[in-house]
């Protein structure tokens, strides 16, 4: 999950992370400024949303404290359901770039440094990288090693330390990705985080605090389509795309091959299914409602449902799929295929699957992904090439 | 470095928490396709049996040291269950669990690697090597013997795949899924190593996918296999910025969609095909199968 500025910086206050001072507006854009903020050099208003981009939006803006209201009122009227931080405005006298990632293929955390902040600091070709692990003795050194000759000492040793610490926290923060940008350069030396992108793992979200990343989840909430929210609360995910076949399956890999192959054959996936904690739990009854429903728009034209077992057992998945048709009538031509092992069909007679499935008004009853995709695209697209 | 199961199969398999539903049946499918489980490993449960599998408290009542731990260990345990088998110097370990936080397994990784272990997963449906053993849940009957080395990212891809290329009559050294998540034990460029130097081995089949840059190692390795390699890469039509699924799938830059990544593989000299149709076309005329 990504945080927003807000509470990635509330998270980077309470491990000594300087950060400016700040607090969040009411909802209302007609209040006069917050008394606490009568002696702050400056303000800064900025909108809290975790989409890119702010700035060029007007989502973020400097502002005396008599023009604070309208501002606030005319950026609510670009970002009608953000939260707003406003903020005591930094002395900078040098911006740098800061960001630690995880480099899960060297098996790592990877420092990037610019020693020049700003929008398009990722893709300049100045940014330093080096791996750090925070607990291998000396690692301060080995930054302030890879600083040298471009930063003066004194503030090279102060970011290589800064460096050594965030790449603690991001691993007690369980992040996936902390970037400062620009860490400000204070008239005082000092240096302050002015914006911060955290991306929290979400696997690890059971040992944080849910109410400190609220409004980050509230905001990643938004962004889910109705029908991706209740697959979401039904304990497997489900993404929303523009196509024309609803595709139930299990298994991520699966899936995208799925889609691949319908793109292949000039269709598009309508959806695209995977459990959202793995494991034993059985989404399949939640997983063709929400196929069926996708597949009562116009524009879907059938139902694609393929599923690989290798020791889970065939009947279980026959016999939810028939109670379901019984149920409930497939808006749409509706294909199924299983590709199940030894194991799975054990004490299963697949032939009296397929008579009883065919009954049932399934179109099709295919092993193979590809044929079945082909009977798929002869139904949709008749007449269109294989 | 060889992986140890490929050298010598495992003679002594401990499950770590075997007694979960979903556990219990992989258990149940490794012991009929004779992979030698000893003993199963649940604190609490000492004493008791599994279908006629002793189960242990502790890895350390055991009175030999197994050969491979396969973990059904729940995500918030995995990383301290991994290096608890690294640290008895266990050489296969298999991490099942989805969803281990990235900071565990990166350290669980990191742990089993200075023990000279071998760590499949986490996020792994297992391995097979085809009428020489199993650990996991690959569906042997889904593999054949040959001599083609497939390795995954995605398990069901990975059982899917290696399901076409045994009714293909291509055959397989060895069926592995690597693991699903970002963070997993040996990337892709390791097995590739392990497969180049293995002399049962004549091509490899990879499939991968979308999201991070491990197929980027790959394609620098390409170069020094020798052996010709044939790889797919899933999700050539996924949407940017959203998560396919499991937590490796996620295009985050242009450098982690599938025409970057497939345009690096074949400049390194990979076979590149489209689908799992077209590498086994391509496999065929390279003689396997």
């Amino acid at each position: 999950m990504r945080l927003t500025e807000a509470e990635g910086k509330a998270l980077l206050r309470r491990h000594g992370i300087s950060v400016p001072r700040g607090l969040l507006l009411s909802a209302s854009g007609d209040a006069p400024p917050p008394p606490e903020v009568a002696d702050w050099s400056g303000l800064v208003l900025k909108a809290q949303l975790v989409e890119g981009g702010r700035g060029k939006r007007g989502l973020v803006r400097r502002v005396a404290p008599n023009e604070l209201a309208a501002a606030h009122r005319a950026m609510a009227t670009i970002a009608s359901d953000a939260g707003f931080l406003l903020e005591e405005a930094v002395d900078i006298s040098r911006e740098l770039y800061l960001a630690l990632r995880l480099d899960c293929t060297r098996q790592g955390i990877e420092l990037l440094l610019a020693t020049e902040g700003g929008v398009e600091v990722e893709q300049t070709s100045a940014l330093l990288r080096l791996p750090l692990d925070p607990e291998a003795p000396g690692a301060a050194e080995t930054v302030f090693h890879a600083l040298r000759g471009r930063l003066p000492p004194d503030l090279a040793a102060r970011l290589a330390r800064e460096a050594v610490r965030l790449a603690r926290v991001m691993i007690e923060e369980d992040l996936e990705l902390l970037e400062i940008n620009p860490l400000a350069v204070t008239g005082e030396g000092r240096l302050v985080a002015c914006d911060a992108k955290l991306v929290r793992d979400d696997a690890a979200a059971f040992r944080h605090d849910e109410a400190a990343m609220a409004e980050s989840a509230r905001l990643e909430e938004r962004a889910l389509t109705p029908l991706e929210r209740r697959a979401r609360q039904q304990d497997f995910t489900l993404v929303e795309m523009p196509g024309d076949v609803a595709l139930v399956t299990a298994g991520a890999g699966l899936g995208m091959l799925m889609m691949d192959l319908l793109a292949d054959h000039d269709l598009a996936a309508a959806c695209f299914m995977d459990n959202r904690r793995g494991g034993p739990t059985d989404t399949t009854e939640a997983r063709l409602e929400a196929a069926f429903e996708l597949a009562a728009r116009p524009e879907v034209k059938a139902i694609l449902f393929y599923t690989t077992l290798a020791s889970r057992p065939l009947a279980d998945r026959v016999e939810g799929l028939l109670a379901f048709l019984a149920r409930r009538p497939a808006p749409k031509p509706i294909f199924a295929g299983f590709a199940a092992a030894h194991t799975a069909t054990r004490g299963f007679d697949v032939e009296a699957a397929r008579e009883r499935l065919a009954a049932a008004g399934i179109a099709a009853l295919q092993e193979d992904p590809l044929t079945l995709v082909r009977a798929v695209a002869a139904s949709v697209r008749p007449g269109a090439p294989a | 470095m060889m992986p140890p199961f490929l050298t010598a199969f495992p003679r002594r398999v401990a499950v770590l928490n075997p007694t979960g539903r979903y556990a219990a049946r992989q258990v149940a499918g490794m012991r009929e396709a004779g992979t030698p489980v000893v003993a199963g490993i649940a604190l609490g449960r000492g004493g008791g049996t599994l279908d006629g599998l002793p189960i242990l408290d502790s890895l350390s009542e055991l009175p030999e040291r197994p050969d491979a731990a396969v973990l059904y260990t729940p995500p918030e345990g995995t990383g301290d269950a991994i290096r608890q088998c690294a640290a008895a110097r266990i050489p296969t370990i298999l991490a099942a669990a989805e969803y281990v936080p990235v900071h565990d397994a990166l350290r669980a990784a990191a742990a089993a690697r200075e023990a000279g272990c071998w760590l499949i997963g986490p996020n792994t449906l297992g391995l097979c090597l085809p009428e020489v053993g199993l650990l996991g849940s690959i569906a042997p009957s889904f593999c054949c013997p040959g001599r083609v080395a497939l390795l995954g990212r995605s398990g069901t891809l990975t059982l899917t795949v290696a399901r076409l290329l045994t009714a293909a009559g291509i055959g397989q050294r060895a069926v592995i899924h690597m693991g699903g998540d970002a963070a997993i034990g040996r990337n892709p460029h390791d097995y590739l190593a392990a497969f180049a130097a293995d002399p049962d081995t004549t091509a490899v089949l990879y499939c991968g996918e979308i999201g991070g840059d491990k197929e980027y190692a790959l394609a620098e390795a390409i170069p020094r296999c020798g052996k010709p390699v044939v790889a797919m890469i899933a999700g050539r039509h996924a949407p940017a910025d959203r998560q396919m699924g499991h937590a490796g799938a996620l295009i985050g830059s242009e450098r982690e969609g599938a025409a970057a990544k497939l345009a690096a593989l074949r400049e390194a000299g990979a076979h590149v095909a489209r689908t799992p149709y077209e590498a086994m076309g391509i496999l065929k005329e390279l003689g396997c199968g």
